[in-house]
């Protein structure tokens, strides 16, 4: 299997080794860092391993930009979470924070310098309506609706209809997003996520910090199939490296639970999420080292694709994972996003409902009407 | 529901950075990376609900006796403003325990 | 890089060239012969940076077809982003979409400064580099003579720093220069050119969205000293109006924060660092709201607020 850049990796599993780099070597490596989204973390990382300022002239500035973006974001979820807070300090409401939210409230390492500030949550479904009523009364509105378009339509109802949340919201003033979900995969997918089970799994957030309390998090085992079900389900594998890496620190922090792996294992097998399970295991360990123990490695073979797609899978994920330097040509990056576009779109619905997503998509096309 | 008898608090006051110039007051709060401006008796009000947690009506009647002479409904107003503004900007929150 | 064109030229065709802007290095690639020819009309002065020199940026500027590239030509900058914020543009403007480009990258990943979106130039109190020069800042709203009070002031012995971002070090306060080439646009071009003359400034690029646009290239003894610092003494808000007899207009304290707040592009993004600097500065500088009627009443203000600020 093709690996990531070889640069690029140590700096995302052995920064403390990138030393002797000539200016040449580290201009390469610093634009991959940045295009693949974890320049903020290795900045910070850096800094950590100590000496950074004294690497080559003219970095640090680079690096002090990406150091201060990534803890400007952090600041900004935080800071979200506190505003969230204030709309339903006096409801009794489950709030279960998702993704960045999540890492951040529950302390995963994979917090530092992640860039998103976008929020997600996950409430039962019968809150749903009540929670977007209350985000809209206090200053939130529609993303579409920002935008300048107008809101409901097809798109719209695609959303509540087929997929896992309601339309995304901004907020007016601070302009940041907000996803409200009431499950974590879509109901039409052919594998669903008992959302029930979900919530009734989540735990209290444990922390100092005032604008954490009181808000729950997905169990460990939940938490990290759901990143996994986000990067080989849900989306694009394009542009996705900083979800392995996010995968990659939850295996290390999670990993020395006792009995993680078995639940882990267990859990997917449940929610029928084997299949990206195994890619995810498969992917972390291979291109960033991810402590996996091969105990796990071997339970997860039972969920493999047959041997032709899994040798396909191993021909695209590294190519679609690793950002390609602007002055190096990057034709099979683009083939292989392309290729995985598809896939997740099959993935994601029935083939007959793709069929009327892509008809309905095609049609406005023609109409001259602007696609989502 | 929020009303003239809710508590108000200012949450983490260590994270709130001040300068003075003149008579008003630059404030800067870590939490949210933002920067404010306040005038006198909005700084006023700040620090007397970062002393304990106070609603409305005991602000109104406290910054009365303090202020002699000011026109108590132009005070009662400029409160409620102050309040409303400070609660947007996330400065102060509502108490828990009354 | 004036005195190696061929080279420059072949670097540029391979994506090699790398060049200095202030503290920055640049890479850059086109195999487009009209912007190359454009690019070195225009940067022709600047520094090259050697093979032992980070590049903080990178940047490709190629038709956007094959096609495009001979017929209705058309192109675009690349800068590897997975959101990319560049539109094409006709092949005639090409130097426009590398400017751009270059601003952008440098407006938005940058934040080891505090950046200002202003002018700035500065006089040497003398030729020894150990001395702070000490620097003028012009900000305010676009279309108010920003520009053309920069430029006056860069062709009447100030070093030019800044026509678009002005650099600010959080620790020690001090600006950076960052000499681009000054855009001038429709009027104020005929008023520069009678005034400089036609050889500093690059050819018309006519129908961008803001009109008629020419450079007006960087004096060389700016792109010489393009590594020396200089200390902020005066901020000024410059605002042409036709016919004014002159007004100056002293601004302080949290005015004066708000002011310079308002001017800087990245304060957001910094939070504390910001905070701290620019309050920093509202007690250290002298600010000014400067209303003016001509470039030459403009300039003696700014000299005569210099001299009083000493």
């Amino acid at each position: 299997m093709k690996g990531l850049p070889a640069d690029l990796k140590t700096l995302i599993v052995s920064p403390q080794s990138a030393k002797g780099w000539s200016a040449e070597r580290w201009s390469r490596a610093v634009y991959l860092a940045q295009s693949g989204g974890v320049l903020s973390r290795v900045a910070i990382d850096l800094a950590a391993a100590g000496g950074r300022a004294e690497l080559i002239p003219g970095l640090e500035g680079s690096l002090l930009s990406a150091e201060r973006n990534g803890a400007q974001s952090q600041v900004r979820l935080s800071w979200e979470m506190d505003r969230i807070k204030r709309v339903f300090w006096d409801r009794d409401l489950k709030i279960v924070l998702l993704k960045g939210a999540a890492y951040l409230a529950a302390g995963i390492p994979c917090t530092r310098g992640r860039l998103s500030s976008d929020i997600d949550i996950l409430v039962a479904k019968d809150e749903l309506a009540n929670v977007e009523q209350a985000l809209l009364d206090a200053g939130w509105m529609s993303a579409k609706e920002k935008q300048g378009e107008e809101s409901g339509g097809y798109d719209d109802e695609y959303y509540r209809r087929w997929m896992h949340e309601i339309p995304p919201l901004v907020n007016n003033e601070r302009n940041t997003v907000i996803d409200v979900h009431h499950t974590i995969l879509p109901p039409t997918g052919r594998v669903t996520a008992d959302a029930v089970e979900l919530l009734g799994q989540a735990v209290p957030v444990e922390s100092e910090l005032r604008e954490r309390q009181g808000y729950y998090v997905l169990c460990d085992a939940d938490m990290f199939l759901h990143s996994v079900v986000h990067l080989f389900q849900d989306g694009e594998i394009r542009g996705g490296l900083r979800d392995l890496v996010d995968q990659t620190e939850m295996i290390g922090h999670f990993g020395e639970r006792a009995d993680f792996w078995d639940r882990l294992i267990a859990r997917a097998e449940v929610m029928g999420l084997g299949r990206p399970l195994f890619y995810s295991l498969r992917y972390a360990s291979a291109l960033l080292d991810a402590p996996v123990p091969d105990s796990a490695l071997k339970a997860s073979q039972r969920f493999g694709p047959p041997l032709p797609v899994r040798l396909l899978m191993d021909m695209l994920v590294p190519r679609a994972l690793a950002p390609v330097y602007l002055f190096e040509s990057n034709h099979g990056a683009d083939i292989a996003g392309e290729l995985l576009y598809i896939r997740s779109h099959w993935l994601r619905m029935p083939p007959l409902m793709l069929a009327r997503h892509l008809a309905i998509k095609a049609w406005r096309r023609i109409g001259g009407e602007k696609t989502a | 529901m929020l009303d003239v008898s809710t508590l108000w608090h200012v949450p983490e006051p260590d994270s709130l950075v001040w300068r003075s110039f003149d008579s008003y007051s630059l404030l800067f709060n870590e939490r949210s990376g933002n920067t404010h401006v306040l005038d006198p008796l909005s700084r006023e009000i700040l620090d007397l609900l970062q002393e304990a947690p106070r609603d409305e009506t005991s602000l109104v009647r406290e910054l009365t006796s303090l202020l002699e002479g000011q026109d108590p409904e132009a005070l009662a107003g400029a409160v409620h403003e102050a309040l409303k503004a400070f609660d947007t900007a996330g400065l102060i929150f509502p108490a828990y325990h009354s | 890089m004036q005195e190696n064109r061929a080279q420059v030229t072949r670097d540029l065709n391979r994506g090699k060239l790398k060049f200095k802007v202030g503290p920055f290095v640049a890479r850059i690639g086109t195999s487009y012969p009209l912007l190359q020819r454009d690019f070195l009309d225009i940067y022709g002065g600047y520094p090259l940076a050697g093979p032992d020199e980070f590049a903080h940026f990178n940047l490709k500027v190629d038709p956007v077809s094959l096609l495009r590239r001979w017929f209705k030509p058309k192109v675009i900058a690349d800068g590897g982003f997975i959101a990319s914020p560049f539109v094409p543009l006709p092949g005639d403007l090409s130097i426009l979409a590398l400017e751009m480009g270059l601003n952008w990258q440098v407006g938005t990943k940058s934040d080891q400064y505090l950046i200002y979106h202003s002018g700035v130039v500065a006089r040497d109190t003398g030729p020894d580099e150990g001395q702070p020069s000490r620097a003028v800042l012009m900000a305010g709203e676009s279309g108010a003579g920003k520009s053309t009070l920069t430029a006056g002031l860069a062709y009447s012995g100030w070093r030019l720093f800044s026509d678009e971002f002005a650099l600010m070090d959080t620790d020690d306060l001090l600006l950076y220069p960052y000499p681009r080439p000054i855009s001038l646009k429709n009027q104020s071009i005929n008023v520069m050119v009678e005034r400089l003359g036609e050889e500093v400034f690059s050819r018309p690029f006519l129908n961008t969205i803001k009109g008629t646009i020419r450079y007006l290239k960087v004096p060389a003894e700016s792109l010489r000293q393009g590594h020396r610092p200089a200390q902020l003494d005066l901020v000024v808000f410059p605002n042409y109006v036709e016919g004014s007899p002159g007004h100056i207009e002293e601004f302080v304290g949290a005015e004066a924060f708000a002011m310079l707040r308002g001017a800087s592009v990245n304060s957001d993004r910094l939070g504390r660092p910001a905070f701290d600097a620019i309050s920093e500065l509202v007690g250290r500088c002298r600010f000014y709201g400067l209303q003016y009627g001509s470039l030459d009443m403009a300039i003696k203000m700014v000299e005569d607020l210099m001299e009083e600020t000493r």
